[in-house]
């Protein structure tokens, strides 16, 4: 039992075993977990006998499985760390004692000072509840004393009520009739509104009943002359909203009250719309002055204002009334009454006005209701359209757009703005304000479509008057008819520049500029422009359509045809369209994003770089930089396709020329007096050669060429200067020629590898080469892309004319002779054609096809002409 | 292309039960005598061997068989013949197969004639902006009229309202000579033209067809699986055949096979054609 290993058991049993950490133990937790383990009983937990901190520990059991477990050094071990422990928990035990020890005596001396106040305080507790007594006896007493007193004063309020509401009772008819008399019907109501219901109540009485029969009989009268006065024709707004208000107090029934008051409401109004309608053009121009505004009223444009104003004070003021009340009688729910009432003014003053709206709401059903609020609907959308329309006619655009002062309808839009804030509850019920704002921006847009447009139908009404000249031919000599196309063309682009950036830029400018608080707001502002901005573009592609419709072609005839416009006016919108693309349209935004986009904060301005076609750099507004190269990408890819319209009509006009020649029947007629050879070139040749050369030089004149040096054409050089001065016109200093620099490329690859002999076709070939040849040669594209230029239209015109000329060849049977007359018709053209062209090759090529087709479609053997056909 | 003065007459493959071509040759009926040029000769396309109709230079002739079909003789000749001798002929003509009325085309205007009143029908002024080259009638859905011209572009009319075109084909670089619907599927159709090109356009859209496609979008999907996965056909060009080297002049479908075409170009080659297997199936399936 001296053993070292024992030792831990005595402490386990008497100490806090629960733990043997170092750490200081809390007064109550140890314990309580112990006395609780001990509760439920030692099986309760896992009992671990080895557990030294378990309660089902058994020391012995312990020392024996230590003993035959452990090496002796781990025993030694285990032996001082128990020791420790023991000498650890000894040292708590002994702070334990010694605080609770502490506390046992400042308990003690606690209860001692108790104990000697607790003496003294008994007696004062005595006292106290003596006098409490006391009290209460001698309360009881008085009351007692005036208890019967109390009752009989209270009694006689009580009767003394009663007598006067008895009094006021009986002297109800004479009060009732003296406001009858006075005609004070609001007095009267509210009297009977107080004692209507007492007299119901006591009806059993005769005195009562009697009383009751004739107030009603007064009433009756009284509420028939409100009914007079309701429907009496001078009643103003405000007067039959009054009556209303007392028939409703007079319990109506409110679902007629209501079918009534809109009636009654709707003549007045629309009458009152009317009457103001016609006093519009009468007030005196000092109305405004009147009315505490500073307007210089000078101006019989300002008269609008004027006219304005007067119509939102005396009608809209009216309707927004009416609305309000209406809306407050009948069809707001109890609830809402409530809330409207605060802002409110007009109507439902007092708690007695809350308690008839109930009532009227509780009496009307919701199917009524819906009824009777789908027709106040109805006739208020009604009048409010009869109303925005005044408004609309008072904001129409003057015919000539440039005379437009835009200050005026700014004004105007303003007020409207304002009128629609003021109408909160014409707002509420059919959305007031927003139809102001649908004005408003309808307004906005009206103005970009009245701006442009206009731009757009002149700019067609010139290209229609250029065609009708053109075709009557009114010019001397075709010199003048160049001047005249050169001319036009200028005009109209600088017509159409100085209109957008001087009048509509002015314009928008202003209404921009203009400091009324509807633009003060910055997003109205850039709403304003974004609306501007999206009709500008909508503008350029409408300009766009309308050429490209001007010069389409319509299948099938309309049934009275017009004649197309010559075709000298698609090549002149071509070109113009170019110059759009790469100059007018860079410039003309430019300046818009001067003028318009650096009122804006700089931050948020981001101007970006726009190169024009003539390598000009151009600062431009972030907001619109898209919107440029757009357009300019549509412009020139339109540009393009109306010159390729342009080389397809001057193709076919030409063909046509071709069609009837080479027939059997046109040679046999004069086949007799003819020697068996052809003479010279048939005629239409000619003819066709001249009129190429026309085309041309309305080429040249319009797109100008690459070699003004080789030509001595002296419209080419009126050209170049008149498009110089263009382009100085717009501040350009680059010659016009770099735009057209672009056009020689594609072709340039392909080389001519042909010798060249006189008449190549006709001599030498076979059936196989003209395979092989076309085996190896490109195919040609007839109605293709036309480079912008004139090389590149010149080759789109003698492409159609040369492969209708195959193709009408093949439709032919041919005799020995007709084939000699192609023969040296191809040489012809070849010679005369060989100037308008840069790539022989395809030129080559086609007259090669054209040979072998005709060669094969000769009925004889073909005897070509062995001589050089040039002779001829 | 061929004017000739005189018109073989050949029943071989009219109304005989076809057998194998080297027990029967070739043989010549009757001629007729004709001294204007005659560009085209038309057959009644419902297989009525009463008449048949001759289109000459200016003037439409109607010709009627004797009981024996041993000869034929003009019943009615329709002049066309104007003032102007430099105006081009008469191009084209086309039998409507749903009703007895021949369209002919002729500068740029299109026509129709009645052939028993020999009135005319319907005129669609400036069908095209230089010449009507080709003509065909939608043979499943009645007044529609295809037209080709010129101007490089194929057009569709409904006769009963020809203010507007139905739709316009425009693929062709010159222009078009040879146009033919397919006879099962209308929704095929074929160009040719003079840039050596043979289209095969798909005009779903407007043909017989696309009401049919319209009633499978609302059937329940699963059915339709696989024909979703194709996806219907659309409008557009089907393909471009460009194996021809010269301008192609005609193009026609197989009379048996719905899926075969053939052209032929002026350097005499003829090609037969398939229909592309995607498309096929698109219509199909």
């Amino acid at each position: 039992m001296t053993t070292p290993q024992q030792v831990p058991t005595s402490p386990s049993k008497s100490s806090a075993s629960t733990s043997k950490s170092v750490k200081p133990i809390t007064l109550t937790l140890p314990r309580k977990s112990r006395t609780k383990s001990h509760g439920i009983g030692t099986g309760g937990k896992s009992s671990d006998p080895l557990d030294i901190d378990n309660s089902a520990f058994e020391a012995e059991h312990y020392c024996n499985v230590l003993l035959t477990e452990k090496h002796l050094s781990e025993l030694i071990q285990r032996d001082n760390d128990l020791s420790t422990e023991i000498r650890q928990l000894d040292g708590d035990m002994k702070t334990l004692v010694y605080e609770n020890y502490n506390k046992f005596i400042s308990a003690t001396d606690t209860i001692r000072k108790m104990k000697s106040n607790v003496e003294s305080m008994e007696s004062e507790m005595d006292q106290l509840s003596k006098s409490i007594s006391n009290i209460s006896n001698v309360t009881l007493l008085v009351n007692d004393a005036l208890g019967p007193k109390r009752e009989k004063i209270r009694q006689l309020t009580g009767v003394h009520d009663l007598l006067k509401k008895i009094q006021f009772i009986f002297e109800l008819p004479t009060r009732l009739k003296l406001c009858l008399d006075q005609e004070s019907y609001a007095q009267a109501v509210r009297y009977y509104a107080k004692t209507s219901r007492l007299l119901e109540h006591y009806r059993s009485l005769s005195v009562f009943s009697s009383i009751e029969s004739e107030c009603k009989e007064i009433i009756d009268k009284v509420s028939k002359k409100i009914r007079e006065n309701m429907t009496s024709e001078n009643a103003t707004g405000s007067e039959i909203t009054d009556c209303i208000v007392l028939l409703i107090s007079l319990k109506e029934p409110p679902q007629q009250l209501a079918k009534e008051y809109l009636d009654l409401q709707e003549t007045f109004l629309s009458k009152l719309l009317v009457a103001t309608i016609d006093e519009m053009p009468k007030i005196p121009a000092d109305y405004l002055l009147k009315s505490s505004e500073d307007y210089q009223l000078t101006t019989s444009d300002e008269r609008a204002i004027i006219e304005l104003t007067y119509l939102n004070e005396k009608f809209l003021k009216e309707l927004n009334k009416f609305v309000e009340s209406f809306n407050g009688f009948f069809l707001q729910p109890p609830k809402e009454c409530r809330d409207i009432k605060s802002p409110g003014k007009s109507l439902a003053k007092s708690p007695k006005n809350n308690d008839l709206i109930r009532y009227v709401s509780t009496n009307l059903d919701v199917e009524v209701k819906e009824l009777v609020r789908k027709e106040f609907l109805e006739f208020i959308g009604a009048i409010t359209s009869e109303y925005l329309t005044i408004v609309d006619g008072l904001l129409e655009f003057p015919n000539n757009i440039l005379d437009f002062k835009p200050e005026t309808h700014i004004k105007l839009l303003n007020k409207l703005n304002f009128a629609a804030l003021s109408c909160a509850s014409l707002s509420s019920v059919i959305k007031f304000d927003e139809r102001i704002k649908e004005v408003i921006s309808m307004w906005e847009t009206g103005i970009g479509k009245r701006l442009f447009g206009n731009a757009e139908k002149e700019l067609i009404e010139k290209f229609a008057e250029f065609s009708e000249k053109q075709k009557t031919k009114v010019f001397s000599s075709s010199q003048q008819r160049f001047k005249y196309v050169q001319t036009f063309v200028l005009d109209t682009e600088t017509w159409l520049t100085t209109y957008l950036t001087k009048d509509c830029l002015r314009i928008i400018e202003e209404c921009v500029k203009t400091e009324v608080p509807m633009f003060e707001n910055k997003d109205d502002v850039e709403k304003f422009l974004k609306k501007i901005q999206a009709e500008f573009k909508e503008f350029w592609y409408s300009i766009i359509n309308s050429m490209m419709k001007f010069v389409s072609q319509i299948n099938p005839y309309p049934i009275n045809p017009q004649d197309p416009p010559p075709p000298i006016t698609s090549l002149i919108m071509s070109r113009m369209l170019l110059d759009f693309g790469e100059i007018i349209i860079t410039q003309v935004y430019t300046s818009f994003s001067d003028k318009l986009y650096t009122s804006q904060d700089n931050k948020n301005r981001f101007a970006i770089d726009v190169y024009c076609g003539y390598g000009e750099r151009h600062v431009i507004s972030k907001e619109l930089t898209q919107d440029v190269r757009e357009i300019v990408g549509v412009c020139k890819d339109i540009a393009q396709r109306i010159l390729e319209r342009y080389v397809e009509i001057v193709g076919n006009r030409i063909s046509i020329n071709i069609r009837g020649i080479y027939t059997m029947k046109s040679s046999t007629t004069n086949l007799t007096n003819v020697p068996s050879q052809p003479t010279g070139v048939s005629k239409i040749w000619n003819t066709i050669i001249t009129e190429l050369t026309l085309i041309e030089k309305e080429v040249v004149m319009l797109y100008g060429t690459e070699e003004e040096n080789n030509l001595d054409d002296q419209d080419s050089n009126t050209l170049i200067s008149t498009d110089q001065s263009l382009a100085a016109n717009q501040n350009n200093s680059n010659t016009i020629q770099a735009s057209y620099a672009h056009s020689n490329s594609s072709y340039s690859s392909i080389n001519s590898n042909r010798p060249k002999s006189s008449n190549p076709f006709f001599t030498s070939f076979t059936h196989l080469t003209s395979h092989i040849d076309k085996l190896f040669s490109d195919r040609i594209e007839i109605f293709g892309i036309v480079e912008i230029g004139k090389p590149g239209i010149m080759m789109g015109v003698i492409k159609i004319l040369l492969k209708a000329w195959i193709e009408f060849i093949r439709m032919q049977t041919l005799t020995n002779k007709i084939f000699q007359q192609i023969q040296v018709d191809s040489e012809f053209v070849r010679l005369k054609l060989w100037k308008y062209i840069e790539d022989e090759r395809i030129l080559n090529t086609m007259l090669q096809e054209l040979a072998s087709s005709a060669f094969r479609r000769c009925a004889e053997d073909p005897l070509p002409l062995e001589n050089t056909v040039s002779d001829l | 292309m061929n004017n000739s003065d005189v018109i073989s007459e050949d029943f071989e493959k009219g109304p005989r039960p076809p057998r194998s071509a080297s027990h029967l040759p070739l043989e010549c009926i009757f001629e007729v005598k004709e001294d204007d040029t005659i560009k085209k000769v038309l057959w009644d396309p419902k297989k009525d061997l009463t008449k048949f109709v001759s289109i000459h230079d200016s003037s439409l002739r109607i010709w009627e068989f004797d009981e024996q079909m041993t000869s034929a003789k003009t019943s009615h000749t329709v002049d066309f013949s104007s003032m102007n001798e430099s105006l081009p002929p008469l191009t084209t003509g086309v039998w409507n197969p749903h009703q007895s009325e021949v369209a002919i085309g002729k500068e740029c205007y299109v026509q129709g004639l009645d052939l028993r009143s020999q009135s005319q029908t319907f005129n669609i002024n400036g069908a095209h902006s230089v010449l009507v080259r080709a003509l065909d009638y939608n043979p499943n859905k009645p007044y529609q009229i295809a037209s080709a011209g010129d101007d490089c572009k194929i057009r569709f009319w409904d006769l009963r309202n020809t203010t507007n075109c139905l739709k316009q084909i425009s693929d062709h670089t010159h222009w078009v000579w040879a146009i033919a619907y397919n006879r099962f599927h209308d929704q095929l159709f074929l160009s040719s033209s003079s840039d050596c090109q043979v289209n095969l356009q798909s005009i779903v859209s407007i043909s017989s067809g696309a009401f049919q496609y319209d009633e499978r979008e609302n059937d329940d999907g699963s059915e339709y699986e696989y024909h979703d996965q194709l996806g219907k056909p659309t409008d557009g060009l089907v393909r471009a055949y460009d194996q021809h080297e010269d301008s192609v002049y005609a193009v026609a479908w197989s009379a048996c096979d719905p899926w075969v075409f053939c052209s032929l170009s002026y350097d005499g080659r003829a090609v037969i054609n398939r229909v592309p297997k995607e498309e096929k199936y698109k219509i199909i399936l």
